[in-house]
């Protein structure tokens, strides 16, 4: 074998080991039985759970002839396996005297049984048939007539004979085979001997157990003195609190604890004080059959009631699915055990469960919540829910540490996968209504507080208090449609048609009778008129709160109080600002404050003119004239050109309720350009709002720019500079002072000169201290130093208003 | 001629062998279970039954339990004191107005009588209960009794004596009452 043979066989062989390794270590950790079980769990004051002990519906025949099976794969039924060294089993036993060959596994026995009668007088409740029947069939039988959990008859035949794990049993383990009538230190007493009759015997006693609780040796709910060993004076013992019957029928059949060397080695012996019975049991319980810390759900067979294990011996019914659940079903446990009628009449029925408990001998009082448990810190706390002391459920003690602790109850509550949050006060759940409520409302406030998840099964339990309302939350009556205010520290009805019909935006509803468990105002809000703390007005109509300026404060008719609201009432609205203009909702006509007074806006052609935009009119239910001091009288945008039904004469409009007459045609449309289809003919007292000006003339200015004239002719206007206006005989104080919306509508052409020229006519005029002369020819023109290029043309009526002055000819 | 190198085939059969003969041997001790479950339905429905094959500590109870039927045969045959009843007490307290005595006889399962002598001082108080053979024990039929029976506070002596055809014995304890 050359170097690199030897380099690959060792490569293979490494990777050989490797594999099979890793290969076993999975088969291992796949499929090895855990050996978890610790001595250190073992409770001896609770081996096994009652529900679990008496549970009859554990196994089916078919289920325990398999598990017999299962434990003895193969029977040694002729002894053939090795003794010794040098024996077989059956080559010893003919030597030693011992039973011979063949021998029958517990998985093959079978007897015959006579038919045993239980009229109800015997402890076990069902008659038993005879016949010729399997260890796995008489198992079972003696299970069902006795509500003994076959699973418990199982592990007994095995801590007393090994009778389910043997495969070569003698018939002397047949005969006393649950060691009934077997005391640790003496002959058994043999009118118990056989199969059926140690295994129907070792039911009926734990059932004489049961129904006999005061009268035996070891008592449920009381300290105990146990003994570790048969010798008693030699090994102690020490006071067990037996927490429950079935570990009491341990005791009694059983009547030894193990001691720490036996828990400490839980698979194996001891010390000369160690008793292995019970032990034993909870072991092979726990290995074969799962904890036997079960449920402590059960239901009699054939009842779909389901109950729960109380402390003594006590037992509660379990009403509906979601309180099972809360009580663990579901989570920490997992099935109902099903038991024998006698159970039941061997218990104290305490009534439906609560939702409430508390474990025996502990302090505290919980909630139980599938979240886990809340316990009642302070007696207020527990009270606030309604609850008095003896109302809670009262359960063992050996079930509290199955169940998660969560924090402390609070009374603060939401419903588990919902969002409604509840104060329960008095035994009533007050609803939060909005997260405004929750987060400014209570003292302290509700948000600050600690919040507990319950089930809404249970909040469905507590009766509904007066709700939780946000200041300033409006709210609606489910029964009658009425609307309230919640003021802070009363209730307010909302009432008035106008209100009502309003568009008050109500945020939550419910009934008039938890609205009346509110306190109430004695005055309902009636009218439209708020104001809020900080003393801004506000017009409530059709879901908006219309703030009010301080000319609308001034112009409200006194009938109407205003209504003094908390701030965050205002908050349900949409706040615009009230326009200065505004209609009713069913009337085409439009108002307008100006100057202080309400005006009839004359047509919608004036809202331009007005600075009115259509879509800002604030649109009320209530009629403007109610809500303000009205003058009924008409208003026109500036510049609107009008004409009474009786008179010819032309007006233009302008700010501040002024007319400017306009004395002629050619005034109005030569020179302004205005048209004459664009006058309105007015009935005189539309009008009766205006005051008549000075009629419109030549010279103009703009109301934001005052000794600023402008000389309007031909349909535009001319701006005169400063300099001109002695020129011009001084116009600036004779204008006309329009709006600036008519002032911009004129055209501007270029600015006025010294010099002009009418139209059609040829003559040049200079312009001089109010006077026009005459230039009467180019070479005085030019000589007195006037350009061509300033000569304006203007028109003849503008002309005739200048009076002549001296020619100017040379 | 090409060279084959057989080697790697061989030691993947040896592996395959050397697992195989491995898992059987666990299965068969029952350290893993890979068969025994798999087909049945019945043993599905309940997955928290063990159906395994049994560990060794279980096969080797039925030889464990031989010797102790033999050692108990030797037992039987070896001459003990048989009228001797061990009694023990297991409780002895007042509850509420109650004065409540528990007691088994450890060694015998055989009808009897249980006597309770409650003494201190000079005074006795003295009730007896019958005793019936049960699984393992013969437990007195716990004494119950009012408190007005005791004339006196104090902690008394309390004795239990069992007496049956065959077998007789007594136990003491304290009890308290107040």
């Amino acid at each position: 074998m050359n170097r690199i043979d030897k380099i690959q066989n060792l490569f293979y062989l490494t990777l050989l080991l490797v594999t099979t390794t890793l290969l076993l270590i999975i088969l291992i950790s796949v499929n090895a039985k855990s050996s978890a079980l610790s001595g250190s769990e073992f409770n001896p004051g609770h081996i096994i759970d009652d529900t679990v002990f008496y549970n009859q519906g554990s196994m089916s025949v078919a289920q325990i002839q398999q598990f017999l099976n299962s434990k003895v794969p193969v029977c040694d039924t002729n002894g053939s396996k090795m003794y010794n060294a040098s024996q077989t089993r059956a080559q010893w036993a003919v030597a030693n005297g011992r039973p011979q060959a063949p021998y029958t596994c517990l998985k093959d026995y079978s007897q015959t049984v006579q038919t045993t009668i239980n009229s109800g007088s015997d402890l076990c409740t069902n008659s038993i048939q005879g016949g010729t029947k399997s260890a796995a069939q008489i198992i079972y039988d003696v299970s069902q007539a006795c509500g003994i959990n076959s699973q418990v008859l199982i592990v007994l035949l095995q801590k007393e004979q090994s009778l389910i794990t043997d495969d070569w049993p003698w018939p002397r383990q047949y005969e006393i085979a649950t060691g009934y009538g077997c005391p640790d230190t003496a002959p058994c007493a043999s009118e118990y001997y056989g199969f059926f009759n140690q295994v129907y015997q070792a039911a009926k006693a734990f059932r004489r157990y049961e129904s006999n609780p005061d009268s035996f040796n070891y008592k449920a709910n009381r300290n105990n003195f146990i003994y570790y060993n048969p010798n008693l004076s030699g090994c102690g013992g020490s006071s067990v609190f037996i927490q429950n019957q079935a570990t009491a029928n341990l005791y009694i059949y059983t009547p030894y604890q193990p001691n720490a060397a036996a828990l400490n080695n839980l698979y194996g012996t001891g010390d000369s004080c160690s008793a292995y019975g019970n032990r034993n049991f909870w072991r092979m319980f726990n290995d074969w059959f799962g904890s036997t810390n079960g449920s402590p759900f059960f239901r009699v067979q054939n009842d779909g009631r389901v109950y729960i294990s109380g402390a003594n011996n006590t037992y509660y019914h379990v009403p509906e699915e979601r309180i099972m659940q809360a009580y663990g079903y579901g989570t920490q446990f997992n099935t109902i055990s099903i038991v024998n009628s006698s159970y039941l009449s061997e218990r104290t029925y305490q009534g439906t469960l609560p939702w409430i408990a508390r474990f025996e001998g502990g302090p505290s009082i919980y909630q139980f919540e599938t979240n886990g448990l809340h316990h009642f810190e302070t007696p207020e706390m527990y009270a606030a829910f309604g609850n008095s002391f003896g109302d809670e459920a009262v359960l063992p003690s050996y079930l509290e540490y199955r169940f998660q602790k969560s924090t402390a109850m609070a009374n603060i509550v939401r419903q588990f996968n919902g969002a409604e949050i509840y104060n329960v006060v008095s035994g009533t759940k007050r609803h939060i209504t909005t997260p405004g409520a929750f987060s400014s409302e209570g003292a302290p406030p509700y948000i600050t507080r600690p919040v507990v998840i319950t089930s809404r099964d249970y909040m469905n339990t507590l009766p509904n208090g007066a709700p939780i309302l946000e200041t300033g939350q409006i709210v609606r009556s489910s029964d009658n449609g009425s609307l309230y205010a919640w003021m802070g520290t009363e209730l307010t009805q909302l009432s008035g048609n106008t209100l009502l019909n309003g568009g008050f935006p109500a945020t939550y509803q419910t009934t008039s009778n938890l609205l009346s468990l509110l306190p109430q105002s004695a005055q309902p809000l009636s009218s439209q008129l708020i104001e809020n703390a900080s003393g801004q007005l506000y017009l409530i109509d059709r879901g908006s709160a219309y703030s009010l300026n301080s000319e609308q404060r001034g112009l409200l008719q006194t009938s109407m109080p205003i209504v003094p609201v908390p701030s965050r009432l205002l908050n349900n609205f949409r706040q615009p600002r009230l326009s200065s203009a505004m209609r009713q909702i069913s009337q085409p006509e439009v108002k307008v404050i100006r100057n202080g007074s309400l005006y009839n806006v004359y047509s919608e052609q004036d809202f331009s003119g007005l600075g009115i935009n259509s879509s800002e009119i604030s649109i009320l239910t209530v009629d403007p004239s109610i809500l303000f001091s009205d003058t009924d009288q008409n208003i026109f945008a500036p510049g609107r050109l009008i004409r009474s039904n009786i008179s010819p004469k032309i007006y233009l409009t302008n700010e501040n309720f002024k007319l400017h007459h306009i004395t002629t045609e050619e005034m109005l449309v030569s020179q302004y350009g205005f048209s004459f289809n664009k006058v309105a003919v007015v009935a005189p007292t539309s009008v009766s709002a205006y005051t008549e000006d000075r009629p419109l003339g030549f010279y103009i200015e703009r109301t934001s720019a005052p000794g600023e004239p402008w000389l309007v002719d031909q349909g535009c206007k001319r701006f005169i500079k400063s300099d001109l206006f002695s020129a011009y005989g001084q116009p600036q104080t004779n204008t006309n002072i329009l709006a600036n919306n008519i002032f911009d509508s004129i055209p501007i052409c270029s600015g006025v000169t010294y010099v002009f020229r009418p139209q059609g006519s040829p003559k040049v005029y200079f312009l001089q201290n109010g006077q026009k002369r005459w230039v009467t020819n180019e070479s005085a023109f030019i000589r007195n130093g006037f350009f061509g290029a300033d000569v304006r043309i203007l028109s003849q009526s503008f002309a005739n208003t200048l009076p002549d002055g001296p020619i100017i000819n040379n | 001629m090409i060279h084959k190198n057989k080697k790697p085939i061989t030691l993947l059969i040896l592996a395959i062998f050397v697992v195989s003969g491995i898992t059987i041997l666990l299965e068969k001790n029952g350290v893993i279970d890979l068969f025994s479950a798999k087909n049945n339905p019945v043993e599905q429905a309940d997955p928290s039954i063990n159906f395994g094959p049994p560990t060794q500590v279980e096969t080797d109870a039925g030889n464990a339990q031989k010797e102790i039927l033999i050692s108990e045969e030797q037992d039987r045959e070896t001459p003990v004191d048989k009228g001797l009843a061990e009694v023990v007490i297991t409780d002895a307290s007042q509850y509420d107005d109650k004065i409540e005595v528990r007691a088994f006889i450890a060694n015998v399962v055989a009808d009897g009588e249980c006597t309770f002598d409650f003494t201190i001082n000079d005074l006795l108080v003295s009730e007896t209960t019958p005793a019936y053979a049960d699984a393992t024990t013969t437990p007195c039929i716990a004494l119950t009794i009012d408190r007005s029976k005791f004339s006196k506070a104090g902690v008394w002596a309390v004795n239990v004596r069992y007496s049956s055809e065959h077998y007789t014995g007594s136990s003491q304890s304290e009890i308290i009452i107040q």
